[in-house]
Parts: C-alpha cells; structure tokens; sequence
C-alpha cells in the first residue's frame, strides 16, 4: 500500500509541470542571460536580413528605408571590391594556415623529446608569452623593429643595405602581417599537441628504444602517430574557420592606404566602408553572405573532423 | 649499432636544445627591445643609434612624462582595471548561470535553450547590425558599451555544461533529499565544485578585456574619458586619423623620432599581463583543451 502510494507520487512529480515549478529559481536566474541572447544576437540577426534588403539612408532609418530585395547582393556578386576583399580574406587565412600550421606540430615534438625538464618547462613559459599580449602590444613591437628608422633598417644600413619602407608597401605587409601573427601563436598553438603527446603509451617509446629506434624512427612510428587526430581535427577547424581567420583586428592595425589592395579583407571593409561610410545596406548584405557561408563550412568541417578524427566541437 | 644509435639520440638532441634556444630568443627579444628603449633618454637614442638595446643611463623620465603630466594614461588604466573587473565578474556569472541551467537533464525547454545557445555560437548578426543595436540601447559613449555586449560568453556555456553534467548525481541526490532547494544547490554545491573551471575560464576572459581595444574604437566615439589603455595605445601608433588630442598625443604624433615615450606605453599596456601571467600558467592545459574541444 504504502509502496504504491510512493510509486503514485513519483509518477506525479515528473509531469513537466512540477519539474518547471522545481527549477523556478533557476529560470528566474536565467531570465537576464537569455535577454542577453535575444537582445545582443539574435537582435542583430534579425537587423542584418532586414538591412540586407534595403537601400538604407540616413533619413529613412532602419525602417523607412526603401527595400529593394536582393539588389544589394546582385550589387555585391557584381562589384570588384567585393571580390578584392573576398580573395584577401581567403589568401590571408590560408597563408596563415599555411606558415602556421605546421611549425607548432615540430616545435611541440621537440619539447615532448626534451631529454632536460627544467629547460622545457622555462622555455614553454616563454615561448607562451607572446600569446598574451593584446594586437595592439604587437603592432607596437612590429612598428620599432620595422619603422624606417627601426632596429631592421638600421641592421640591414650597417650592412650597407638601404632602408626599406617596411611598413607603408604592398610588397612587404603580408609577410610581416602573417610573420608577426606567427610570432604570437607559435608556442601557444603546442599545448593542444602537447596534451595529446603526454597521453601516448610510454611503453611504446620502451619498446622503440629497446628495438634500436633511434629518434627519426620514433617520431615517425610513435610520435606522430599518436597525434594524427589532433592534427586532423585542428586542419579541419582551421579550413572552416576560413571566412573569420583573416584576422581583422590585426590588419586594421597592420594595414593603411599604401597596401589595402593586398590588406583590405571582409572585416577592414565592413569597418571602413560600411559603418565608416554608412553603407549599412551593403555591409548587411556582406555580414549575411560571411554567417551563411561561415556556418556551412564549418558544419561541413565538423562532420569531417568527427569522421576522421573522432573528434568534433560537438 | 648501439653507439651510433646514441650518437643519433645526441646530435638530435642538440638539435633541439639549439632549435628551442632560438625561438626562445625570438620570443624574448621584442620585449627586451621595448623595455630598454622605454628606460632610454632620448638624447641616448639618437646619440647611439637605433641598434642600441640596454641603456647606459636607464631613466624613468618616459614614465613620469605619461604618467604625471596629464591624466590621459592613468584614466586610461582606470578603465582598463575597471572592464577588466566588471566585464569578467558579469561575463563569468551570466555565463556559469547559463551552463548550469543547460546542464539539468530534466529541465522542462532545455533542448530549445541548448539550440538557441548553439545558433548563437554558428551564427552571428555581424559588425554592422551589433553597432546599431547597441546604439539603439543607447549604449553608445558609456562604459557598459564594453561589457554588455558580450555579457555572455556561449562557448564557455557549454564548457560550463559539459562540467556540471560530469558532475557525480549522487551529490545532487543527496541534496535533494536534505531538502537543499535549487538556489542553495547552486550557490553552496555547483558553484563551489566548479572553482577550478571558473578561475581557468576568468582568467582567460579576463585577459581578453584587458587586451580589447575595438569595440571601445567603434562603441565610444567621442566619450575619449572612457578610453581603456589598449585604445589609447593603439591611437599612438596608428597613421589613422584621430579626432582626439592630449597634449602628449599631440606631442608624440609631431615628434615621431620620440620612440622611448612610445615604448613606455607599451610597456604600461605589456607589464599587467605579465604580473598575473605566473598564475596563469597553471590554466593553460585545461584552457586550451577546453576552448578546443568541447562534448
């Protein structure tokens, strides 16, 4: 009787009425991070469709702009900028990916092989560092070495080479953009291979050695092994990040009118042209066309990097 | 066979001691670099040339003239100090609240909440529509232009989830059963358990507040009190046009040789990095594993 009793009242405080009464407190709490939500995201989201089909003026606003359907992307797809800054986006990330995918993958090899502890551990702390500083701290530092009267010109003048205008050319903004954006992330980007380093059976490398491995053998058949998934994964992220890796805070310090040719790229012009000059419409129509091909890559790479790797960001 | 085996285990060895050492220099050298030009007089500057790193006759004379002869850059780090302070402490708590919230399994609505939070992560509304929203709050030219708009941080929601799902249930049952109420659950078990996660994912947001400089350059245009000091920094060493003067602003953009006083910012906006950098170092692992990969 009583058992029955307890089984009736289980049942009745699982209706989804009792359980919301339960967490009332907590939804109450959670009332002002999904304003948050609503307000800040998808607000905007919102606001980026409706732009995005407008002529937007000063007068009109937001509302009382006249709609003109897709004509701002029929403008886009036809505009030389467009496709200007659409191609610097893509070749700034794949240089990026390209000089700085590889090198972290060596360098957290080489510590993980580090006969000295001590020397390990006091060089990651350094090599960390650079990761921290804000774009603004690396500029700075770029612009001292590199400036006309900078510590690079005056090497290359002892040398008896001429200055060179380091930092106002086409010619030179891409290497020291994508050096100095290396220069930032080289260590750090080691601590995820490092992580998967540590989790390879050490009896592995027992064996290797035991067998008469010597270091190039190890690498090859223990090492790297171990950590192809993360490797994979973080390809995988990397090429679907592809449309937002460009960096922009950066090259909105790097850059100036000497080089946009080369610098300008989807984020640059959406603060330069569109809410510089107001061109809301456009810009919209630009924020709608990088989300939307954002989002599909990296769908698209997440699938991959499950498949392939075992891992994904869900 | 067995000696040249050890012979390839050396030379690799040396290898990499040297491969390392080098980077290592690459790394430090910058900062060495700035810290001396910072302590240099700039009659020492242009008397030895720019080649020059440590100084004879270091001074404090950059420092005291940013520092003492108008208040722009001790506002600046005001400002800095306090987004960093608010826009960690409201971010963490809005953020955990969230991820808490996500992680009860049978709360009526939670797979709608968790959509509503993963759309937000894969979409966003862009530079543009974010501007004018926040300018029809009204939030332009105020302080909370820099921590509202990114009050919740919806990445580390779900590294919040992910933890307080993790967490064992009989601690939930037995509080439960002693009649703990969900606030007190969260207050006196949840939040105290997840210490570790909280100090590594503060610490991360909080190195990001410190380092942020655009969203006070679009968000407060004319308000130039409430310019944090990477926003200030980064106006001395743009070439683009600034509708602001300070008298020492004006100062260094006329005399551009003054490379030291450029320096001695720098070395303001560097050295609080640096001073809770040890207490980093103990997050970096868990951070990074938990930005990366998540579920």
């Amino acid at each position: 009787m009583g058992e029955m009793k307890a089984l009736v009242q289980g049942k009745k405080k699982n209706t989804v009425l009792h359980r919301m009464k339960k967490y009332r407190i907590l939804y109450l709490l959670a009332i002002i991070p999904f304003a948050y939500l609503i307000v800040f995201r998808y607000w905007p989201i919102f606001l980026q469709f409706v732009l995005a089909t407008k002529n937007y003026t000063i007068k009109g606003g937001i509302w009382g702009s006249e709609f003109i359907g897709l004509d701002n992307f029929a403008q886009l797809f036809h505009s030389r900028e467009f496709k200007k800054i659409l191609f610097n986006t893509v070749r700034i990330s794949l240089l990026r990916l390209v000089c700085g995918f590889v090198p972290p993958i060596i360098l957290s090899v080489m510590l993980f092989d580090m006969n000295s502890a001590v020397f390990r551990k006091i060089s990651q702390s350094i090599l960390y560092i650079p990761h921290f500083f804000s774009w603004v701290i690396v500029y700075a530092i770029a612009q001292v070495l590199f400036q006309n009267t900078g510590y690079i010109n005056s090497f290359l003048n002892l040398l008896g080479i001429e200055s060179k205008q380091f930092l106002m050319s086409e010619r030179y903004f891409l290497p020291i953009l994508i050096g100095s954006g290396v220069w930032k992330s080289l260590g750090w980007s080691t601590i995820l291979y490092l992580a998967a380093l540590t989790n390879i059976n050490t009896e592995l490398f027992e064996a290797a050695r035991l067998d008469g491995a010597g270091p190039i053998q190890r690498i090859r058949y223990i090492t790297l092994p171990g950590i192809v998934p993360i490797i994979v994964f973080s390809l995988m992220m990397n090429l679907g990040s592809i449309l937002s890796a460009a960096g922009t805070e950066q090259i909105l310090l790097f850059y100036n009118p000497t080089n946009y040719e080369v610098s300008d790229v989807i984020g640059t012009w959406l603060y330069r042209q569109g809410l510089g000059k107001m061109k809301y419409g456009l810009g919209a129509a630009v924020s709608v066309f990088e989300s939307s091909v954002g989002l599909v890559l990296v769908l698209i790479s997440n699938k991959l990097a499950n498949k392939f790797a075992g891992l994904g960001i869900w | 066979m067995k000696k040249r085996q050890i012979n390839t285990e050396k030379v690799y060895q040396a290898v990499i001691a040297a491969v390392v050492a080098i980077l290592v220099l690459v790394s430090l050298f910058p900062l060495i670099y700035v810290a001396g030009l910072s302590f240099t007089s700039q009659q020492e500057y242009m008397s030895r040339g720019n080649l020059m790193v440590i100084p004879y006759r270091p001074t404090l004379e950059g420092y005291k003239r940013i520092l003492f002869r108008d208040d722009t850059y001790l506002k600046g780090l005001l400002v800095s100090l306090l987004r960093t302070g608010i826009g960690t402490a409201v971010t963490l708590v809005c953020t955990l609240i969230m991820g808490y919230l996500l992680s009860k399994e049978d709360l009526p609505g939670r797979r709608g909440m968790l959509f509503a939070v993963m759309v937000t992560v894969l979409y966003n509304g862009g530079m543009i529509p974010t501007f004018l929203t926040v300018k029809g709050l009204g939030l332009l030219d105020t302080f909370w232009a820099m921590i509202l708009p990114g009050m919740v941080d919806t990445w580390s929601v779900l590294v919040f989830k992910q933890f307080f799902s993790g967490l064992p249930k009989e601690v939930i049952e037995s509080a439960e059963i002693d009649g703990c109420g969900e606030l007190r659950m969260l207050v006196q078990i949840a939040v105290p358990l997840s210490t570790a996660v909280m100090a590594a994912l503060g610490l991360f947001m909080a190195v990001g507040q410190w380092n942020a400089w655009f969203d006070a350059l679009i968000y407060l245009q004319k308000n130039t009190d409430l310019y944090p000091l990477q926003l200030l920094l980064r106006n001395v060493f743009a070439n683009a046009n600034m509708g602001y003067n300070s008298s020492i602003q004006v100062d260094m953009m006329k005399n551009q040789t003054d490379t030291s006083l450029r320096m001695v910012v720098t070395m303001i906006g560097t050295v609080p990095i640096l001073c809770v950098y040890p207490f980093l170092q103990k997050y970096f692992t868990s951070g990074v594993y938990m930005g990366a990969v998540k579920g």
